[in-house]
């Protein structure tokens, strides 16, 4: 036996005893926990560069400030460097006592919905003063080469909605972006909708819920999204009325939230039904390569009445 | 070739190529039409018919299209109503079809998490399916569902299993004076074919409202079992030659009579033994001629049908009596172990005097046919028959001796 087989068959044993572990275990759910278990090994042991190995490049952070409405996020880190630097920072300051709990993962193809809820306490290593934590997180994974990479993290997710912070009228270029979006909808033009949305983008439903558990992936990636657009506008056509009701621009421009009230009608080639749905859409947006480009969506949100 | 011909030739490879289609492609057509009409729309219904007309070829797309986990990339479907006409439609589409390995899926969507229209498509299809274990334990747990809807569905699917656990709720809707609920137990019966003719038989003769409309159900059941009496499936040729017999309406009669030449021996059995529980002379000596066959299995097959005609009709006691005196040993042994079998106590003089058969087959039989019949007048022969010189004998007239306290 080769090492390289030695090394195969240790690691599957090794998958197939944490699969028996974790009841309905993957092999790509476990090798995203051990991603997220870096991770927070990192912070516990002030490791930059540990913490650093779980993240993308492209990596964007942002903060939901204990709120479930999302028009309520705001974008605090814009890519792995930035938030490296920040993370120093705070590494030297604070010592991370934390666990970390992973409430649910969703997986679809190379892409992943995962949630988690670390408690603990951080304490300022100047001071020694405690800060208790209980902190829930969504987190959007990536695998790239086999290996899980955190793309996008919500930090601070609230379990309740509460009243949002007045929204300053959307960035001109990121209007533009969501109203071609929506003109490709509804003049039946998949590639219109389709060169908005980034190579890797994820597409989540909420289902009315405000709890991320509940969200479910139904894009995996542009190339499957563009697959539904080319058969879904075959079959239907869409009329969306959108409002934009709040916009936040990360501190750099780089990276933006946008929250959106749309009312879509479609009728059915086939048929003489037609379906309704009010809905509140979620976009999470970067323009690293240019143009804006959606990376993460998820329709059907909740927000504060 | 002329060149008219020739631009016909390719008009037509034209057609062809672009009227060709893959089964998928066909199904996939037919889940659009579902997606695009009302449930029960004349479209809607039409996609189904279109579904079923595909057959099983279409079954494994139609089981995909049951699952929440189908709505999602390129079948991504965001309206929850058009998920639930085309689950409900593939659900009727199932149903139809009777593909056994969709037994699974349709179980797993019956739970209140889905909509009425998907919950009953799911039970109705379930019941269509046929007996397994998980279909009938899933729709025997919606019995206790809060919806009257879902209950009488559920009862209809199990009843439709040949189980008896609906029963009293089929019952409840025929006696009550909701009409809506009544026309479900009456639909559902009406497509129960064998399974339902048990219970049909009995609400018939009994004092049940909605006589006529009873009376309906069982000419459209009898119509749809003298088709099934021909059907390729033995089985289901057997199931109703038997359903046939317990509807006991002679008008059936040569339908019968021809199954008694079947292959299949069960199912001249079956037509032979319903053909006597109506008291036809042809289904009495069909099975009488099996008693006496030297084949055993033959002989084993007559014991049971002539039980089982005794049982419900007592159409063959007077030949039973008679056959206790019939030249061949096999007939008297066989005739004997009815007579015991069927608990018909009037024959107990004429099995004692069997005791004395010169046959130790006919003697054995009697002496279980009298243990069976439990009469202390049995007694003494029973005694006597306990030194027969056949041990076997000997044994079974002991045994009989226990049965009655004797032993």
């Amino acid at each position: 036996m080769t090492r390289r087989e030695r090394f195969g068959l240790v690691a599957g044993c090794l998958l197939g005893w944490a699969a028996a572990a974790h009841g309905d275990e993957t092999p790509e759910t476990i090798l995203i926990r051990q991603t997220l278990a870096n991770e927070l090994s990192g912070h516990r042991r002030a490791d930059v560069e540990l913490v650093a190995s779980a993240y993308e490049q492209t990596f964007t952070g942002l903060d939901a400030h204990g709120n479930a409405d999302p028009r309520a996020w705001t974008v605090v880190h814009e890519g792995l460097a930035r938030y490296e630097e920040a993370l120093r920072q705070d590494l030297a300051q604070h010592r991370h006592e934390t666990a970390r709990a992973i409430g649910s993962i969703h997986v679809r193809g190379d892409q992943a919905l995962v949630t988690s809820r670390d408690s603990g306490q951080v304490v300022d290593r100047a001071t020694s003063l405690a800060r208790p934590l209980d902190r829930r997180c969504l987190w959007v994974m990536r695998k790239t080469e086999e290996a899980w990479r955190v793309a996008l993290r919500v930090d601070a997710l609230g379990d309740t909605v509460l009243p949002p912070p007045a929204s300053a009228a959307p960035e001109p270029a990121l209007a533009q972006l969501l109203g071609d979006e929506l003109s490709g909808w509804n003049l039946g033009k998949p590639a219109q909708i389709a060169r908005h949305y980034g190579e890797r983008f994820v597409g989540c439903t909420a289902g009315a819920s405000f709890r991320p558990e509940n969200w479910i992936v139904i894009f995996s990636g542009a190339e499957e999204f563009r697959a539904f657009l080319d058969r879904r506008l075959d079959n239907t056509s869409y009329q969306i009325e959108r409002v934009i009701l709040s916009t936040s621009v990360s501190a750099q421009g780089s990276d933006a939230v946008v929250v959106a009230r749309e009312r879509v009608t479609t009728t059915h080639a086939a048929g003489d039904v037609v379906h309704r749905q009010d809905r509140h859409v979620l976009w999470i947006l970067s323009r690293r390569t240019g143009a804006w480009k959606a990376d993460f969506v998820c329709f059907g949100v909740v927000v504060a009445e | 070739m002329d060149r008219s011909i020739r631009v016909a030739l390719c008009l037509l490879a034209g057609a062809l190529a672009a009227g060709c289609t893959t089964t998928d492609q066909q199904v996939e057509r037919q889940i659009e039409r579902l997606a695009a009409n009302r449930i029960g729309s004349p479209s809607w219904e039409n996609a189904v018919d279109q579904l079923v007309a595909i057959g099983r070829p279409a079954a494994r797309q139609l089981v995909a299209h049951l699952s929440p986990d189908q709505y999602k990339g390129i079948y991504y479907r965001e309206y929850r109503d058009e998920q639930e006409q085309i689950r409900t439609g593939a659900a009727r589409a199932l149903g139809r079809i009777r593909p056994r390995g969709a037994a699974a899926a349709l179980d797993d969507r019956i739970s209140s998490a889905y909509t009425r229209d998907e919950r009953i498509a799911c039970i109705w299809a379930i019941g269509q399916l046929g007996f397994t274990q998980e279909g009938y334990d899933a729709c025997k747990a919606q019995l206790a569902d809060p919806d009257p809807l879902i209950r009488l569905h559920a009862a209809v699917a199990i009843t439709k299993m040949e189980m008896a656990e609906g029963v009293p709720e089929l019952e409840a809707a025929l006696a009550g004076e909701a009409d809506e609920l009544a026309d479900i137990v009456l639909a559902g019966l009406a497509e129960s074919s064998y399974a339902g003719v048990p219970l049909l038989v009995r609400l018939a003769a009994a004092d049940t409202p909605r006589q006529p409309q009873l009376r309906a159900v069982i000419e459209r059941v009898t119509a749809d079992l003298l088709a099934a009496v021909e059907a390729d499936d033995p089985l289901v040729r057997r199931r109703a030659a038997q359903a046939l017999g317990q509807l006991g309406d002679i008008r059936n009669r040569g339908a019968l009579v021809a199954r008694l030449g079947d292959a299949n021996t069960l199912v001249r059995f079956n037509a032979a033994a319903a053909l006597a529980t109506m008291g036809d002379a042809d289904g009495i000596r069909f099975l009488f001629a099996a008693l006496e066959n030297d084949d055993p299995i033959l002989r084993a097959n007559a014991v049971r049908y002539l039980t089982e005609v005794q049982r419900h009709s007592s159409s063959v006691q007077t030949q039973l009596l008679q056959a206790l005196r019939h030249d061949s040993p096999l007939a008297r042994a066989g005739s004997a172990q009815v007579l015991g079998d069927a608990g018909v106590t009037v024959a107990l003089a004429e099995l004692i005097e069997a005791t004395r058969d010169a046959s130790p087959e006919v003697r054995r039989s009697a002496a279980i046919a009298l243990g069976k019949l439990g009469s202390t007048a049995s007694v003494g022969p029973l005694q006597a028959l306990a030194a027969d010189p056949d041990k076997t004998v000997s044994y079974y007239a002991r045994w009989a001796l226990a049965r009655l306290g004797q032993g």
